[in-house]
């Protein structure tokens, strides 16, 4: 930040900055501008146009509707209710995975002492991120499958539930999604985190030592405290990631069995692209982006604490 | 501090000894448990890697183990099918980065250096699309690019990825296009240069370490991007990777050895990017925060 600010006044003095002519300075600007009218603001306004009509499908004849759309999710659907609830378990699950376990395992890289393996566990733990989500989605799907390698290791403990089809069974599904990706050590989390403890300043390090402050004690009372900038960016990260997200039904329970692991995220798609209901569709993602916006208005205010760790 | 320091100092030293055969003990058990965390982290991967060497005799008997004698016949007929996927992945990826850089340094150098009417508005214009998050986009982009006929075509696929990627782009270049010295420019303007070639010969060169930033994260995500593309395209000519290995799945529900060969194959071209840009990839996560 104070290399914006020094940055700005150096512009600031230079008047003859405006010699070049407009309509070049422009001519720079005009592809941006273009590409971002036609492709982000035209569709993120006709979404809330289409949101109000009955369009069915691409280049049908549709009519405006109003509220019915919203109507008919909100007041005649309780089934939409039920994917909504869906939606907050699942990003509730994923806002507590999210904020503790990269923190526990940030705290545990932090305390090796010896920075090259610092550097090289943080560069394992991201190699995650490289791998398309997809891929580790799908073999997901044998590990909880019917006789999957989980049902394996349940048998082989001598536990019973070895019989369970962990993403088939209705009582099961919605908590084998929250269980993909388990020990859940994301790769971003973690070096946030970590730039969030390098930060620190040694001396209160010292001082805490001093003070007869270590181990858990003083992850709990010392470091928790000084990273709360970047706990409050990883809840909103993991919220909006939660709310928007619908991989694991995309690939594999198809919002199913029955309905038990139905999000608002895949029945817009699927009404979009599947029931050809693309006014319905359009009025689920209106919703979606209200609650979205909300958590990105919420976390506005905390970018300060994320350009904190930017300084690393 | 000092005070406490000194103070402090000598109950310290008694235990010293202690103190380090403990500590010495607490690393090892940290890299035990950072061991442990990596391998199931991992697991997955290492699950694919084994399952892909099965014959499908070999599946139905030890699914998960590993068998013997391996079966590396699957990689080269999952690479017979994948391969074309893959090189349309890296035709639409290329594309899309070109555009987006060029697109972005261009706006991101006037932004950062010029001062014109309307570039604060033009500015903030831009930057508020980061607050629109992909589902409420998705539906009518789906509606405008069949208007313009680009169903079926990469063009679908590469104009919502750049005008959705140059909005993190330009909020990144006319931060670092601003903090370029003014003298280098003076210099410049001294000998007459034009403002293109202030763009090209100055402000390209200073920016180069956070262009390569912007693209590794970019890549990373359109190469693993599925949704979106699978929606777009659906003759197998054009499809790009990811919804390429979606249908090779369908397709392979009971051959899992060559299905796994595939999605290994398909992991692998970002890891070897990984090798090359590691400090890049490290540096563009960690700015990839601030996206929403």
């Amino acid at each position: 930040m104070a290399l914006t600010k020094t940055a700005s006044t150096t512009v600031k003095s230079k008047r003859r900055r405006s010699r070049q002519p407009l309509w070049l300075i422009y001519g720079f600007m005009f592809p941006a501008v273009a590409l971002a009218l036609i492709f982000d603001y035209y569709p993120a306004f006709s979404g809330l146009y289409l949101s109000m009509t009955n369009t069915l499908e691409v280049g049908i004849k549709a009519q405006w509707v109003g509220l019915a759309n919203y109507q008919s999710l909100f007041v005649n659907n309780p089934a939409f209710i039920d994917s909504i609830w869906h939606m907050a378990v699942l990003a509730v699950a994923a806002v507590i995975i999210g904020t503790t376990v990269p923190l526990i395992v940030a705290e545990m890289i932090f305390h090796l002492g010896s920075n090259r393996w610092r550097y090289a566990y943080r560069i394992v733990f991201l190699l995650k991120m490289l791998i398309p989500g997809m891929v580790i989605v799908e073999v997901w799907g044998y590990i909880l499958g019917v006789n999957g390698v989980l049902d394996q290791v349940v048998k082989f403990l001598g536990l019973p539930g070895g019989d369970i089809a962990w993403l088939v069974d209705q009582h099961t599904a919605l908590a084998a999604i929250v269980f993909i990706g388990f020990p859940w050590v994301a790769g971003i989390a973690i070096l946030i985190y970590y730039a969030g403890l390098a930060s620190i300043d040694p001396e209160i390090l010292d001082a805490a030592s001093v003070d007869g402050s270590q181990g858990i004690h003083r992850v709990l009372h010392v470091d928790v405290p000084l990273v709360t900038g970047q706990v409050k960016l990883i809840v909103i990260l993991s919220a909006i990631g939660g709310f928007q997200g619908y991989f694991a039904q995309f690939l594999l329970t198809q919002g199913g069995p029955g309905w038990s692991t139905q999000v608002p995220g895949y029945f817009m798609y699927l009404n979009a692209f599947k029931y050809g209901e693309m006014g319905l569709a359009s009025a689920i993602g209106v919703f979606l982006f209200v609650i979205i916006l909300a958590l990105t208005l919420i976390n506005m205010k905390f970018i300060r604490s994320s350009q904190d760790y930017q300084a690393q | 501090m000092v005070i406490s320091d000194t103070a402090a100092s000598r109950p310290l030293k008694v235990s010293t000894e202690v103190t380090r055969s403990h500590r010495i003990q607490l690393k090892w058990a940290l890299h035990l448990a950072l061991w442990v965390l990596a391998a199931l982290e991992f697991y997955p991967m290492i699950l694919a890697i084994i399952m892909s060497l099965k014959t499908n005799t070999q599946y139905y008997i030890h699914p998960f183990s590993l068998t013997f004698p391996l079966d590396f016949a699957n990689y080269s007929q999952s690479f017979a099918v994948i391969w074309h996927y893959m090189l349309n992945s890296v035709a639409v990826v290329s594309i899309s980065l070109a555009g987006t850089l060029i697109v972005s340094t261009l706006a991101g150098f006037v932004i950062g250096r010029y001062r014109f009417p309307g570039r604060d508005v033009l500015y903030y214009m831009l930057i508020a699309l980061m607050m629109v998050p992909g589902v409420l986009t998705m539906v009518p982009m789906f509606v405008l690019i069949s208007r313009f006929g680009m169903v079926d075509s990469w063009w679908g696929l590469v104009f919502p990825y750049v005008a959705g990627g140059e909005i993190f782009s330009i909020f990144l270049l006319r931060q670092f296009m601003m903090g370029i010295p003014q003298e280098l420019f003076d210099a410049a303007q001294a000998d007459g240069a034009s403002m293109w070639q202030e763009f090209w010969h100055i402000a390209l060169p200073a920016v180069r370490p956070i262009i390569g930033v912007i693209a590794v994260n970019h890549v990373v995500g359109w190469w693993n991007d599925l949704i979106w593309p699978s929606i777009v395209i659906s003759n197998p000519k054009w499809m790009t990777l990811m919804p390429g290995l979606y249908s090779f799945t369908g397709q392979n529900q009971t051959n899992v050895g060559p299905l796994m060969a595939g999605y290994v194959i398909g992991s692998v071209p970002l890891v070897l990017l990984f090798i090359f840009t590691s400090r890049l990839f490290v540096e563009g996560m960690n700015s990839g925060a601030f996206k929403l």
